[in-house]
């Protein structure tokens, strides 16, 4: 080991830490060498901006007069459902939430203008929000409505709590079918048009660390503009997926659980998204700091698009029917370059996930590391690790007659 | 005074044998920028940018009515609120004029507006809900 994150958390603090993010790491490296970039070179950044569903944000409001308990009620923030299974004034909402009357996909492709995602991001960029909640009264709690607005400013908490972002790698998403079908992975035109990604690649931060070396429980992250945590592996969570020697991830695999305070967020990184016939969710962006503690952590950093493979995967049919077919394997060097080779045929492809945000994440992420507004932490304890037995499976469905 | 419209012509297929577009920059001295033509069930459409001076812009465009050619001025169609593009670049897949490109050195997505012809499909299709309808 050439350094220990205390010694680079000593020269942060004395503004003498050198820190790249991971797209300059790459030539700088090729010029100074591995052994001397790896004492040089304190910290490398990463970063990531798009789509994540699994988000999320839970607030407390403060008691008004006479008191209310929302939990075992009903609340919805803009008329967007929120859940209410919580203590008296505690409440959260999902980026994938709608509103009750929202017609959904009841004619096919809904528009999905507004969910739980634009709620957050409306939160975080100060706009009041109308809080409606119906609640059954009890001694302690008499109240059995409320209707009010809400800001952040006056909440006593707001904590954005999403349990997977940040997936270490992803799909590429492709339709063989012969009707255009409305995805996640957004519109996909019929026999094999156009090809959706959604990975910020060789800035994508558990694609710098794929062993989860140095990211872990506890370390402190870029989240949305402020700073945040992880708090844990992300749901899903699958260190065993098939690797490359360079240890890179063929498939999606590491996922983070990641929370942080909403009051000291941006909604430019925290931005209501909607995917038509889909639905609504959100999109965080999120930059991780890599200590470059010796030459193997640094080594994992300069990983390039043209070493990270993604596999191609049919949305009309495999992946609704969980198959598990896989139609080819194409680089993100390949994906930015516009096309694809798919077995012969060149399809146009188009990201989910936006590079140029990114790039201004790990670009902000390096700057307030810079100037000592950020400093690095040691983590509590690693994620789960590839061989440690940890894994992702499907629902084995114990149909109800049986049990009931 | 030099005048820039983009507009779609909407015909049908009677019409289709007129020399339509050669009298337009023959007669009217106006230039022509092709960004779609199509012939659907007797239905003829055109969408067109033109140049031109606007006295003979209007003057090309009343022998359009006279002929019975139906002119839908587009020019002010679409456009982007720049503040809520994130730059993801989901639009260049489905635009089907090819108005959105990838700038490959900032990464961002440029909306080419000379190149849209206001179908509208990148306004329901955007994650951020960036692009609107003008009218």
């Amino acid at each position: 080991m050439c350094k220990t994150i205390a010694e680079i958390n000593a020269k942060i603090k004395e503004g003498k830490a050198v820190v790249m993010t991971a797209e300059e790491i790459i030539p700088y490296t090729k010029e100074h060498g591995l052994k001397n970039t790896a004492k040089t070179v304190d910290v490398v950044t990463t970063g990531t901006f798009g789509p994540m569903c699994s988000s999320g944000a839970y607030i407390n409001t403060g008691q008004p007069k006479p008191k209310i308990k929302f939990g075992g009620g009903t609340i919805t923030l803009n008329g967007v459902q929120a859940y209410a299974g919580f203590a008296a004034v505690d409440l959260m909402i999902g980026a994938g939430a709608l509103p009750l009357d929202d017609p959904r996909n009841r004619r096919h492709p809904g528009d999905f203008d507004y969910g739980g995602g634009h709620v957050i991001e409306d939160l975080v960029s100060g706009k009041d929000i109308a809080l409606v909640s119906h609640a059954y009264g009890t001694d302690c709690y008499p109240r059995k409505e409320l209707q009010a607005l809400i800001n952040i400013k006056d909440l006593n908490q707001a904590v954005l709590c999403n349990f997977r972002n940040g997936y270490q790698n992803y799909n590429v998403a492709v339709n063989k079918s012969g009707e255009t079908i409305y995805t996640y992975m957004g519109i996909l035109k019929a026999y094999l048009a156009n090809a959706n990604y959604c990975s910020a690649g060789a800035l994508s931060p558990l694609l710098n660390d794929p062993y989860y070396k140095t990211i872990g429980i506890g370390t402190r992250i870029f989240l949305g503009g402020g700073q945040g945590y992880i708090v844990s592996a992300g749901t899903q969570h699958n260190p065993e997926a098939p690797r490359t020697e360079n240890g890179v991830p063929t498939s999606g695999a590491g996922t983070l659980a990641v929370t942080g305070d909403l009051k000291n967020m941006k909604s430019r990184y925290l931005v209501g998204t909607s995917i038509i016939g889909y639905g609504t969710t959100l999109s965080v962006g999120i930059g991780i700091p890599i200590p470059i503690l010796d030459e193997e952590i640094l080594q994992y950093t300069l990983v390039e698009d043209k070493d990270i493979y993604a596999p191609v995967i049919d949305y009309s049919e495999d992946y609704p029917l969980n198959t598990g077919k896989v139609l080819g394997n194409v680089s993100y060097a390949d994906l930015r370059s516009g096309k694809i080779n798919l077995n012969g045929r060149f399809i146009p492809t188009a990201a989910l996930s936006s590079l140029s945000r990114a790039r201004e994440i790990a670009d902000e992420l390096r700057r307030s590391i810079q100037n000592a507004s950020f400093t690095l932490t040691e983590m509590l304890e690693p994620l789960p690790q590839a061989g440690s037995g940890y894994s992702v499976h499907g629902l084995k469905e114990r149909p109800l007659e049986e049990d009931f | 005074m030099s005048i820039e419209r983009k507009i779609i012509l909407h015909f049908s297929a009677e019409k289709a044998d007129k020399p339509l577009v050669n009298k337009l920059i023959r007669d009217y001295n106006l230039e022509l920028n092709f960004l779609h033509a199509s012939m659907e069930n007797g239905v003829g459409t055109m969408v067109v940018g033109v140049v031109g001076s606007s006295e003979d812009y209007d003057k090309g465009m009343g022998y359009l009515a006279k002929v019975g050619v139906a002119v839908e001025d587009i020019s002010r169609g679409i456009y982007r609120n720049e503040d809520r593009c994130t730059g993801c670049g989901a639009c260049i897949g489905f635009c089907p004029s090819g108005a959105f490109t990838l700038d490959k050195q900032t990464a961002n997505t440029v909306f080419n507006s000379n190149r849209c012809i206001s179908c509208g499909v990148c306004v329901k299709a955007c994650l951020s809900r960036c692009m609107h309808r003008k009218f």
